[in-house]
């Protein structure tokens, strides 16, 4: 499938070392910062393990140097390199490639 | 046709690449080090081999890749030639070449069938009308999702395992779903009567209606499905039946080319997987070994390890497989294994408790000393530990049932995982040891993750990933890794112990805290915890660090389970005037909010989505509300009754205390939260002793008693001190609280924290009464820092634009989240169930 980058404005508006949640198309999307590595990381918004709209209003950590995010509902990790799940191994995260230019934020999903 | 043979390398064909191929393949390059073969696989389905146990998994996320086996890339990477949606027509013994559904011909050396199996359709007159599915493929899941967009009542021919499997997946659909059972239970295969009856009304209870004893006669409606008729003339109106009545071996080819087939099908294979032709093996759910046809993926995995290990000169032998199973069905855990039923001279030990819907038995020789076979429904955590003594043959325990009796029972002895030999197989579908395990531990896997990678135990059914945990933790006790009362990985501090080192050293950001005595990044332990030292210090509104605050919070309400949140208020005392009811009633109408009264004498209002939190809060405050902190872990409630102001008992003013004592220690942030209670007399209508803090009246003063808990371990609250005047009660319980708070771990209830300290209630006495310590200054001065800081943490946020940045759904946009549904009951709202959603998720 064809996937473009979609401007999701002024970096501005995304908090340090928190998440925030994006709308691409019909698609929810999580962004994270990491101040740590000074860098975003992008995941689905919906946690498959409890079906809710949830993650970008978890925690950010990392687990043995892997950044991690953790679901504020029942505390599952997820890997925010590859979606995998760090809790049960059922579960995994589609991950959207995120960058920074000239200010603003850009996302691959659509 | 001429025949296509261009490599020189001797070929394999596996013809069918589903599970057991797939695995064929994997085992056959492990073992075939000198790359002697070539391997080609045909695959009838569109799509590489995919994990067929999960396949209800792709309608709750997951995609068809999701379920591959392997990447498509690895087939080419390991020199497998794949051909996709390719099926073989033909087989040519005589000239040993196979021919694809396209017209390919190709020679072999050796063949290895892996055509697996059917659904079996029962010739019920209408099974070929519209809305008829049966559930194996991918494609007949997208045929079934596009289908049930207008169907809304299901029900499923077959309560077997797949059976509930597929109503699970019906259910999901968002249909009213019914299993129909031809048998008189659930599961016939795996359960007897009373596990498969209290399985039923698990089922039940999830809205599942289970039709036992039913033999469909007609599948009824015009074109399509409307109704099914059965044997006994009663009826049942659907728009969508899925048939799950078992399996049929496919051995067309093979009857076709001439290989000996079984009288109910099969193709008939040896202990080596070879059939009546020495170089045709059979694997899988289409071989007939013994008159036994195997449809579990254990059997099929040992099987393709046989016929891969023959082909590279290793002989090993498939002697047949137990059936044990343990899998989750609608949400419920059901295992079996050996006998379920007691043959003459065996003996049993059951345990249905249809309270909680747990059913276990334990199938014991005559003599008591070998384990038999088992049931396990609803709680399946033995059966790891069982199915190793099944296996092995291992002595049980003087009193069996012990291995079978409820958890936090402290006399359970399950048996070690290290008390196993090495030969015993830990992971059934992998065929991995305890011994294989132990050295990959050796050699350095320091996970249970790492384990699963380099062994590939746990990677089937998963059933032995909780006793795989168990050796891993013991393998890491044995080697000496302490566990200790670290924090996390991050920190090598306790809570206690960060507690000091933040108010010694003055510290008061988590990076400079990190810096000094932590590493990496921190997690959902660490930064709520120093978020909620940093606040008992410093006090600051905790929104100023908005990036330690976890779920609650981090937004200041308390999350439910639909993501939306609830607001409480604070009502000191549970003393409200008619006027703030009426505010909190209009808000909770104007925005839609669930009401509830509270435990704690106040009131709860639900479903506000988190960008409608500061309006509301805007309106509370300019209605002179505060917050009531139910989201953090500080002070609850000071639970009142009405005193000696009202009651005709009452001895003292339990009231004004309470709204006193609330109003001191409101919004403190402690190791968890705590709750306190005031009666006014001795008949205690506060229940003030299931309290962290107590007071009840007495005829001279008040009696103090600490370390109370309601909750999950309940706990009566000791006396502290007796008919002591409002000034000293205070005093008391501002060094109680504050002691609590600089020595309690994390998540600690004053009642455990009481059990655990030194000395008991005659030390805290010491340390509060007599300063035994010498620290009573510094516990009173910082409980006065903390009383004469406090600020509304609402008031505060709703004021400062940067802190409510975060409260919007969308930070592009402006749209509601639209999977945040609402129904209603009982005149309000509630949030929608899954099935109740009308919405679909898009990743």
């Amino acid at each position: 499938m064809d996937t473009n980058w979609t401007n999701i404005g002024s970096v501005d508006l995304y908090p340090q070392d928190l998440g925030s949640c994006v709308l691409v198309g019909d698609v929810q999307v999580a962004v994270f910062h990491l101040a740590d590595e000074q860098r975003w990381y992008a995941v689905q918004n919906y946690n498959p393990q409890n079906e809710r709209m949830v993650l970008s209003r978890g925690i950010v950590g990392d687990e043995k140097g892997t950044p991690i995010i953790i679901c504020p509902l029942h505390k599952y990790r997820y890997s925010l390199k590859d979606g995998k799940c760090f809790t049960d191994e059922q579960y995994s995260l589609k991950v959207f490639e995120v960058r920074e230019e000239a200010g603003e934020l850009l996302v691959k999903a659509s | 046709m001429v025949a296509i043979h261009l490599v020189m390398k001797p070929r394999i064909i596996v013809v069918g690449n589903g599970m057991v191929g797939y695995k064929f393949c994997e085992k056959f390059l492990e073992k075939d080090t000198a790359s002697k073969y070539q391997l080609v696989t045909f695959c009838e389905e569109p799509r590489p081999a995919y994990d067929r146990v999960h396949l209800s998994e792709y309608f709750s996320g997951k995609s068809a890749e999701d379920l591959y086996m392997n990447k498509l890339s690895w087939y080419s990477e390991n020199d497998i030639e794949l051909y996709i949606g390719e099926k073989v027509v033909e087989i040519d013994r005589e000239h040993k070449t196979v021919t694809s559904c396209k017209g390919k011909v190709l020679e072999y050396d050796k063949l290895v069938m892996a055509t697996g199996s059917a659904p079996f359709v029962p010739p019920v007159p209408g099974a070929d009308k519209a809305g008829v599915f049966v559930y194996r493929t991918i494609e007949d899941l997208d045929l079934m999702k596009d289908y049930a967009k207008q169907a809304k009542t299901c029900a499923v021919i077959g309560g077997g395992l797949l059976g509930l499997e597929a109503a699970k997946a019906a259910q999901d659909l968002g249909m009213k779903t019914h299993v129909v059972e031809f048998a008189p239970r659930l599961m016939p295969r795996q359960l007897d009567t009373a596990g498969g009856l209290l399985l039923k009304s698990v089922i039940e209870s999830r809205d599942i209606s289970v039709h036992l004893n039913k033999n469909t006669k007609d599948i009824a409606g015009d074109g399509a499905v409307s109704k099914m008729v059965f044997a006994d003339d009663s009826e049942l109106d659907v728009d969508m039946i899925i048939i799950s009545a078992g399996i049929r071996p496919r051995d067309e080819l093979a009857k076709e080319c001439g290989l000996e087939v079984g009288e109910r099908g099969g193709i008939k294979v040896d202990k080596y997987m070879l059939t009546s032709d020495p170089n045709i093996f059979a694997i899988g759910e289409c071989a007939l070994y013994e008159g036994m046809i195997y449809g579990l993926v254990a059997p099929g995995y040992k099987m393709a390890d046989v016929a891969a290990g023959l082909l590279c000169g290793v002989e090993e032998t498939f002697e047949g497989a137990d059936m044990s199973t343990k899998l989750k069905l609608i949400g419920t855990d059901v295992a079996s294994f050996g006998e379920i039923e007691a043959k003459e001279g065996d003996r049993e030990i059951v345990i249905n408790d249809d309270f909680k819907k747990i059913y276990k038995k334990l199938v014991i020789s005559a003599d008591g000393k070998l384990l038999l076979g088992g049931i396990l429904v609803g709680d399946a955590d033995a059966y790891g530990g069982l199915l190793q003594i099944y296996q092995n043959k291992m002595a049980l325990p003087p009193e069996p049932i012990q291995l079978i009796s409820p958890a936090g029972d402290d006399s359970q002895v399950g048996t070690s995982v290290m008390d196993l030999p090495d030969s015993a197989q830990i992971c059934s579908c992998e065929a991995v040891t305890k011994g294989t395990l132990c050295s990959a531990i050796d050699d350095g896997a320091s996970s249970v993750g790492d384990l699963k990678a380099c062994t590939k135990a746990g990677t089937g059914c998963g059933g032995c990933v909780p006793l795989m945990t168990d050796l891993f933790k013991a393998k890491m006790a044995e080697s000496g890794v302490v566990v200790s009362s670290r924090l996390c990985e991050h920190f090598d501090l306790s809570r206690s112990e960060m507690y000091d080192v933040v108010k010694v050293s003055g510290i008061k950001t988590f990076d400079e805290l990190l810096e000094k005595h932590g590493k990496g990044v921190g997690c959902e332990i660490c930064k709520p915890t120093a978020g909620s030292i940093f606040a008992s210090i410093w006090n600051k509104p905790i929104l100023e660090q908005k990036k330690l605050q976890d779920t609650n919070d981090a937004f200041l309400a308390n999350m439910q389970q639909d993501g939306t949140y609830s607001i409480v208020p604070r009502i000191p005392g549970g003393e409200i005037t008619p006027d703030k009811l009426i505010v909190l009633g209009e808000v909770a109408k104007k925005y839609s909010l669930y009401t509830k009264i509270t435990g704690g004498q106040r009131i709860d209002l639900f479903g506000a989505r988190v960008d409608q939190l500061p309006v509301i809060w805007k309106e509370l405050i300019d209605a002179g509300f505060e917050s009531g902190h139910a989201y953090g872990k500080s002070l609850r409630t000071v639970k009142s009754c009405v005193g000696s102001a009202w009651c005709r008992f009452g001895v003292q003013d339990s009231t004004t205390l309470a709204i006193d004592l609330e109003k001191r220690y409101r919004g403190i942030r402690s190791p968890h939260k705590f709750k306190s209670g005031v009666s006014g007399c001795a008949r205690e209508c506060a229940e003030a002793r299931s309290k962290d803090f107590g007071i009840i009246a007495t005829e001279k003063g008040w009696n103090l008693y600490v370390g109370g808990n309601g909750g999950m371990t309940p706990r009566h609250a000791d006396l502290f001190a007796s008919d002591i005047d409002r000034e000293t009660l205070i005093k008391y319980t501002d060094r109680f609280l504050m002691y609590y708070i600089k020595t309690a771990e994390r998540l600690e209830r004053t009642s455990v924290w009481l059990t655990k300290l030194e000395g008991g209630l005659d030390k805290l006495k010491a340390v509060v009464i007599e300063d035994s310590l010498g620290i009573c200054d510094e516990l009173d001065e910082q409980m006065k820092h903390l009383v004469d800081t406090y600020e509304c943490e609402w008031k505060d946020a709703i004021n400062d634009p940067e802190k409510l940045k975060r409260f919007r759904h969308f930070t592009n946009s402006d749209e509601k989240d639209k999977s945040v549904q609402f129904v209603q009951e009982r005149d309000q709202i509630r949030p929608a169930t899954l099935q109740e959603r009308n919405f679909s998720i898009n990743l």
